[in-house]
């Protein structure tokens, strides 16, 4: 997976809104009403995402790695991640 | 105050025993096969970087891996990471990703959901321009 289709998957299919920063973008999708942020991408990344940063961007999301790649591949919409969202806390209490 | 260079002296500083300390500490969680190493670093209040300074102290997880530097917070609430080809670099944009993620809740604060609520509540007290 590469930086511009995550990036396409998110503005398209995930309807998030992007934020573009001095250095970065920051993306926000609406769940029930209010908006919470998605992930995050540095302007200047290119190519393709490497393990570790999908793991992380994924976690961001609330996704684990494979359901990203799975939103990404149009398999995982965007009702499932949203319906999803309220129920994964993440790891740090949130 | 502590200042940058005060605090990648620190960073350079650790021996390998230490070093090894810092890795045992994970072991439990298991480093993936593109992990190199990992080590925890305290950023002191008063840091400061580029337009940014740190309002409070943070702890960061900075994971080498095969291609790159990885770091990424150690906190409660917000998930934010940097990269970079050095810990410098990565340190850096961990340290302008808080900044202007903090700029962009705050500019939609009437919209914002909980967890985005409390990523802000959190970065208000950690990090400021300077």
């Amino acid at each position: 997976m590469d930086y511009q289709e995550l990036r396409s998957a998110l503005l398209h299919k995930g309807q998030a809104q992007e934020d573009a920063g001095r250095d970065h973008s920051f993306f926000f999708i609406e769940v029930d009403g209010k908006l919470e942020r998605a992930t995050k991408m540095s302007h200047g990344a290119r190519g393709q995402i490497n393990d570790e940063l999908l793991s992380k961007m994924a976690r961001q999301m609330r996704l684990s790695v494979n359901e990203l790649r799975q939103f990404v591949q149009c398999t995982v919409g965007r009702k499932e991640w949203v319906e999803n969202w309220s129920t994964r806390p993440g790891l740090w209490n949130r | 105050m502590a200042t940058e260079t005060n605090n990648f002296l620190l960073m350079r500083s650790l021996r390998s025993g230490d070093i090894e300390v810092a890795q045992s500490s994970f072991g439990p969680v298991g480093l993936g096969q593109w992990v190199r190493a990992v080590y925890s670093i305290y950023l002191a209040k008063g840091w400061q970087l580029g337009n940014w300074q740190l309002a409070s102290g943070l702890l960061v997880a900075l994971q080498q891996t095969t291609s790159q530097i990885v770091v990424a917070t150690w906190l409660e609430t917000v998930e934010e990471y940097g990269i970079g080809a050095t810990p410098e670099e990565a340190i850096a944009d961990l340290i302008s990703s808080l900044g202007e993620y903090k700029e962009s809740l705050g500019k939609r604060r009437e919209q914002l959901g909980p967890s985005a609520l409390r990523d802000l509540v959190c970065l208000q007290k950690l990090i400021e321009r300077r």
